[in-house]
């Protein structure tokens, strides 16, 4: 009897606690999206009391767009849980998204509160502390971060960015030279040193590192994050991913994932374009042409299409049809840069190296940023002899991309050549410091070694003699 | 209690300009009072009938979500600052849309007089640049589209002649904003204009909001992005386009908003340009007819956060009294706006201490400028707000509508958001890009003209009470023109203020020339001295507040 009276009780608290919003309130979503939402929902109005459910389905709208019922969600679980930091820190994340930042720190405070012991609490507090000029304030936090997890480097950034504000650029300069000697390529490290050598009146240092500095961008990233992100849905969030893996050169996961998309929508020739050039880049030449092919018949003016196309019948050696194609790219788009990259190759492979050269001109022309063009015509010129000149075009490529390894690869071989050993040891390095286990960076060095061996046993011989 | 307000007074009068204590308190030195509007919307009753229109059916075409434009200028030299709207239309059928003209009837009432002005032009319009090119004393029209551009001739009688092809200016791709300027001081205005990206309808791409529907893209989802263009004036009417001689082809970005002045401080006007989502651009002005792409080395093309920002509106201001152009760049929701000190030739980030980085991060802002509303000596801000993509929490029908800010300005500079949200009652909720600002009834107070996305424009009257004493500065060459680039400084108490006279500055829009500065409690500008655009100085002494007087090159002391 008391334990149905019990049972009956619980029900009852249970149809009336807190409900989660109707689907119908949420606005319009992508189907993919509903069901998630549903599900997430669904479970907190089994037990609208658990603050687990609340805090899953928050995580579920703030992945999905849904930041409004985000924070009322985490308010719930926090409001339920208030133990549990990690409600009291997505809460705060979603306040800082909708500009509520005082209600973010306070939010992320009490996630302090709840557990001092996760970093990332603390490097988040400090950015909106600093956001509003509290720089005492961001500082200790900051550095809490950096106590709690030496090696999170966002809480040592964070310092940084405490002593620039403030002005103290030698101070800042000597932190941020610290963490570049630790990770010689990260990009916005770089680019804060960059400010700080500026103030400091080091032009040409602050030049320096600007110019690698500015080819990336900082991420900020934690556990409970990342946790949350696991629940994006949806053929925008998976066309992310695939974007990312072929980003990465994960070109398998990437066409995984654009196939299954492509299987969901067969007629979609934005998503087919993109497979294609995937397989292409990957590799499956054949795969890539046949879909390519149906691209431009779909839509024939789609010039990135074609110049796909014309990179994958080259792979596969019809070159007829590869001019062809990136012939009818220049003519679609007359300052597309890639299109006249694309028949700089074809031109190349053609036999044709001034065509060739030209071609590469053009492209660069178009867009200076293209250091790749830049390399290919580097190439062509080291092939045809003209090594005063592949080595400027290469040095060319390597100050329109500092981070262009393939550039700091041809400046090292050129200077190779021209037996200007200390010069290829210094573009060596640079590559070195990008992309140390590239096999052609390693190939390089030991080629450079072998050189360096032999020039000092020429040496020896010499003064030997 | 009355002895003390005497006091305080006093003591307030003492520190003019130096105290923003006194500031708040200084109500007759003209801060407006806490809560109460600093704008009224009038565009219907002021006879306005524009409606844009994005042309927007089914797919996300990009040029849809970033148009229209808007000008003021004098189109007749009546004094009374005239309306120039630039239609978007539709990027399938090249005869839709059309541009409007207004005539201001001087009584707060605007006539439009499009159909018999010439000024109608047609094509996928984006923005507008005014400058009288042919020096006879007339404000002409640079109109920007996606598509082919128009220059438009005034002969000063209302009606406006398509010059475009003799002219050589057409352009083509997508331009944005544009700006006249006599880069190279021969008298003679030439024209800097700015492209987004080498895009065209085959190279758009499907993209969705996150809560999964179709959406517009964001400019890094193409990859395309495009250089700007540099046309020399001849000064027989054609231009020549200079852009790979100048230099300017050795950079590339997806550029938006277009501000010039001397940011290095070597007397050459320079020009910086707000990319979106590609590092910004600072055109250093080498002299010679040559620039050097310096934003990266002058700190300009990134700020603080290390990332390419979605850069659109853009102004260039010394906000600081230090003799210097200072830059505001503003950005996407979930980015700060950039504020860029300028620390003697070089930027500092100095956002977070002007209190704009917090308050601006809300919103996508297009239009924006730092202007003296309340005439209290300092500038405020004002941005126009409306996003790109959709987001679930909708402020309207409209996904794209947000609510504009403002901010009002104290010493040092720093900026607090007005209440009401935006500066008016009722908050005004819209898609908006171009903001144009200037004082359309010539009471001293600048007025903004805001263009929303497939709706009604707003005439923002400036109704903030109190104001302070103003100075109105018409600064013209020898011959009438608008001395674009000019420098005029003055002393205010122990401040020295400078301003530019500028008309291309915020978003796709051209502003009013004329230089205006918010005295506070002072009633005389003093030692007023003008910088031509080829270095020569004239000093034009003390000038009487609350009026607006013209400063002709050639009447003042060399």
């Amino acid at each position: 009897m008391v334990l149905v009276a019990g049972l009956a009780a619980v029900r009852t608290l249970r149809s009336n606690g807190p409900q989660p919003p109707a689907l119908a309130d949420l606005g319009p979503l992508a189907p993919e999206i509903v069901d998630i939402v549903r599900q997430a929902r669904e479970g907190v109005a089994q037990d609208p009391h658990d603050a687990v459910r609340w805090g899953r389905f928050g995580m579920v709208c703030e992945a999905n767009g849904l930041a409004g019922a985000a924070r009322d969600a985490y308010a719930q679980a926090a409001a339920l849980q208030n133990s549990d930091a990690k409600w009291w820190y997505h809460l705060a994340s979603v306040d800082s998204r909708l500009g509520r930042t005082d209600d973010a720190i306070t939010d992320m405070r009490r996630a302090i509160d709840a557990n001092s012991t996760y970093a990332p609490a603390y490097w988040r507090l400090g950015l909106w502390l600093l956001d509003q000029n509290k720089t005492g304030d961001a500082e200790r936090a900051f550095s809490r971060a950096t106590e709690l997890d030496p090696a999170d480097r966002a809480g040592w950034i964070g310092l940084a960015r405490v002593y620039l504000q403030r002005d103290e650029n030698a101070r800042a300069a000597g932190l941020l030279e610290r963490l570049v000697g630790a990770a010689p390529a990260e990009a916005y490290t770089l680019q804060l040193l960059a400010t700080a050598y500026r103030r400091l009146g080091r032009v040409d240092e602050a030049s320096a590192a600007m110019q690698v500095g500015a080819k990336g961008e900082p991420q900020w990233s934690d556990p409970w994050t990342d946790e949350m992100l696991e629940f994006r849905r949806g053929y925008a969030a998976l066309l992310k991913d695939a974007t990312a893996y072929v980003v990465a050169g994960r070109f398998p996961q990437a066409i995984a994932i654009l196939e299954q998309l492509r299987h969901d929508r067969p007629d979609d020739v934005v998503l087919m374009a993109h497979l294609g050039q995937v397989y292409v880049a990957a590799g499956r030449d054949a795969d890539g042409v046949s879909l390519l092919e149906h691209v431009i018949i779909r839509e024939p003016d789609r010039f990135e299409a074609h110049v796909d196309l014309a990179t994958g019948y080259m792979h596969v050696g019809n070159m007829v049809n590869a001019r062809a194609e990136a012939e009818r790219a220049v003519s679609l788009n007359g300052s597309y840069s890639p299109a006249f990259e694309t028949l700089g190759l074809v031109e190349w492979r053609s036999g044709n190296g001034r065509a060739a050269v030209a071609a590469f001109d053009r492209s660069v022309e178009l867009d200076p940023r293209n250091a790749r063009a830049l390399v290919w015509k580097g190439m062509v010129q080291t092939n045809e002899g003209l090594a005063a000149d592949a080595l400027a075009t290469f040095d060319r490529a390597a100050r329109a991309d500092p981070t262009n390894v393939d550039a700091w690869i041809g400046i090292a071989n050129a200077q190779m050549n021209r037996r200007d050993l200390a010069a290829a040891r210094a573009a060596v390095q640079n590559a070195e410091r990008l992309q140390p286990d590239r096999p052609v960076v390693k190939a390089t060095a030991d080629r450079l070694k072998a050189l360096q061996e032999h020039s000092q046993t020429a040496t020896a011989g010499r003064r030997g003699r | 209690m009355m002895r003390w307000r005497t006091a305080a007074t006093a003591l307030c009068i003492a520190l003019a300009y130096g105290s923003t204590a006194c500031r708040r308190n200084a109500e007759a030195g003209g801060a407006a009072a806490a809560n109460a509007p600093w704008f009224e919307e009038i565009a219907a009753r002021a006879g306005i009938q524009f409606v844009h229109a994005s042309g927007h059916k089914t797919k996300h075409l990009l040029p849809e979500i970033m148009g229209g434009g808007a000008a003021l200028f004098d189109m007749d030299n009546d004094g009374f600052l005239d309306l120039y709207f630039v239609q978007s239309g539709s990027l399938v059928d090249e005869t839709s849309g059309g541009n409007r003209l207004y005539h201001n009837r001087g009584d707060g009432t605007f006539e439009d007089v499009t159909e018999q002005s010439g000024a109608g032009v047609r094509g996928y319009g984006m923005g507008v640049a005014a400058g009288d090119f042919d020096n006879d004393g007339f404000t002409d029209l640079y109109v920007t589209n996606f598509g082919h551009n128009f220059l438009l001739r005034n002969d000063g009688h209302g009606h406006f002649a398509d010059v475009t092809a003799k002219a050589g200016v057409a352009s083509s791709g997508w331009s944005t904003s544009a700006a006249f300027l006599d880069y190279d001081g021969d008298g003679a205005l030439d024209l800097f204009v700015t492209h987004y990206l080498n895009w065209r309808p085959s190279a758009e791409v499907e993209c969705f909001s996150l809560t999964g529907l179709p959406d517009y893209c964001s400019p890094a989802s193409y990859d395309l992005p495009s250089a700007s263009t540099l046309y020399h004036n001849n000064g027989d009417g054609t231009f020549t386009d200079v852009s790979a001689r100048a230099g300017i082809l050795t950079a590339v970005g997806n550029g938006l908003g277009v501000v010039a002045g001397d940011f290095d401080g070597d007397g050459r006007l320079d020009i910086f340009v707000a990319n979106d989502r590609t590092p910004n651009h600072l055109w250093a002005n080498q002299g010679g007819g040559r620039f050097r792409e310096s934003a990266l080395t002058m700190g300009a093309a990134l700020d603080q956060d290390g990332t390419a920002k979605s850069g659109m509106g853009v102004d260039a201001v010394d906000v600081d009294d230090d003799g210097d152009l200072d830059l505001l760049v503003v950005n996407l929701d979930g980015e700060s706006d950039s504020f860029f000190r300028n620390r003697g030739g070089f930027f500092g980030d100095d956002t977070a201490a002007a209190g704009l980085r917090t308050a601006s991060r809300p919103f996508t802002r297009f239009g924006a400028a730092f202007v003296d509303f309340d005439n209290d000596g300092y500038l405020d801000l004002y941005e126009a707000n409306g996003r790109v993509g959709m987001q679930s929490e909708r402020y309207a029908t409209d996904p794209y509508a947000e609510p504009s800010v403002l901010f009002r300005g104290f010493a040092g500079p720093r900026f607090e958001e007005v209440s009401p949200r935006g500066g008016t009652r009722p908050r005004l909720v819209a898609t908006s890009r171009a903001a144009a600002f200037g004082d359309i009834d010539n009471d001293g107070a600048i007025d903004i003209v805001v263009v929303n996305r497939d709706s009604h424009p707003y005439l923002l009257h400036n109704i903030v009470r109190p104001r302070g004493h103003w100075l109105m500065l018409r600064v013209i060459e020898a011959h009438g023109r608008d001395a674009l680039g000019a420098v005029v400084t003055l002393k205010v108490g122990d401040r020295t203020i400078r301003r530019d006279v500028r008309a291309a500055y915020s978003y796709l829009a051209s502003n009013d020339p004329r230089v205006h500065v918010g005295l506070g409690s002072a009633t005389t500008a003093q030692n007023v001295t003008v910088r031509w655009p080829d270095g020569s100085r004239e000093t034009f002494g003390d000038i009487a507040a609350d009026r607006i007087s013209t400063l002709r090159r050639g009447t003042g002391k060399r």
